[in-house]
């Protein structure tokens, strides 16, 4: 899996409805889920997946505000980035962002965790986390990691890790959101 | 006691909680960043409720657009008030209002049902009119 900002590179120029480098608060997560409900319905897409792909777009960038912040290592700066796009009917949404070490190892058995299980399992595995409260520090990224691969595509949160020094690395995430498939 | 009128933000439902009225509702988007100092007032108020000499009956309506993960779980405190209601012999009933396209909010009304032991109706509605 490649990481945020080489995924970035190859992506179509319209293919991209919002780009954003910098920290994220929460005003702006606010207009960004504003001008991108707006973009998918000038596409077209019915209610139904706009929600779902905003939910998906407010549970990840509320996960960088709370454990991505600028770091500045040596003459560089390290900011959050995010981005939305649009490919083939698929809303793509990415972030990265500077973890430590410590924030690595759950992410990185947590995601594990979660892209292993049948829809489900995971199912079950929310109402556990949400009946016997937060597993993580910083609260709530256990809950929505679990819920944003609920409702992405094939179930999967894909990421990537690149160190960066001995105590930061960038972390990448993307998903990939489908239009829903209505139970009968 | 005090009814709790909030209006609605773009990332906080709107509430109304108004015993002499018979209202209780909660409706719209909920994602705000710091959920506990949104939703710890609700909570508070209906845990008052519960240790008052209250017997009316409760018909709780949740009515959402979307809420984030950290919503949910002051959502199912909520739910579990409601429970305690039933259980001092409180007539209580749970609607869970859906945009009838929006099968995540129906699924997590349907997680709900599952988890709590409460009269609980899942309510379509169309958006679209």
């Amino acid at each position: 899996m490649a990481d945020i900002l080489s995924y970035l590179k190859d992506l179509e120029k319209n293919d991209i409805i919002f780009a954003y480098k910098g920290e994220i608060n929460t005003q702006l997560l606010r207009t960004i889920v504003q001008s991108a409900d707006a973009k998918m319905d000038e596409f077209g897409e019915n209610l139904g997946f706009r929600k779902r792909v905003s939910g998906v777009l407010i549970e990840i960038l509320q996960n960088v505000m709370r454990h991505g912040s600028n770091v500045k290592i040596g003459n560089l700066e390290y900011y959050p980035v995010m981005i939305i796009a649009r490919h083939n009917d698929e809303y793509i949404i990415g972030t990265g962002n500077l973890i430590n070490h410590q924030e690595k190892e759950f992410l990185e058995k947590h995601i594990n965790k979660v892209n292993s299980l049948t829809p489900d399992e995971l199912k079950e595995f929310y109402q556990e986390v949400l009946k016997n409260g937060t597993i993580s520090s910083k609260g709530g990224a256990g809950l929505g990691i679990i819920d944003v691969a609920r409702k992405a595509k094939d179930n999967r949160v894909n990421y990537d890790f690149k160190e960066i020094n001995e105590d930061y690395l960038f972390f990448s995430m993307f998903v990939s959101v489908q239009k829903p498939v209505k139970k009968s | 006691m005090k009814a709790i009128y909030i209006p609605a933000t773009q990332d906080t439902p709107a509430v109304i909680l108004d015993v002499q009225k018979g209202i209780f509702e909660i409706k719209g988007n909920s994602y705000p960043e710091d959920s506990a100092h949104f939703y710890n007032p609700i909570i508070e108020w209906l845990q008052e409720l519960l240790n008052s000499t209250f017997n009316g009956s409760i018909e709780f309506n949740f009515n959402f657009d979307y809420f984030n993960t950290s919503s949910a779980k002051f959502i199912l405190e909520i739910l579990r008030i409601l429970e305690e209601f039933q259980e001092k012999n409180v007539k209580t009933l749970v609607r869970w209002h859906y945009y009838e396209d929006d099968i995540d909010i129906l699924e997590s009304g349907e997680d709900y049902k599952s988890i709590v032991s409460v009269p609980f109706e899942l309510v379509s509605r169309d958006d679209t009119l």
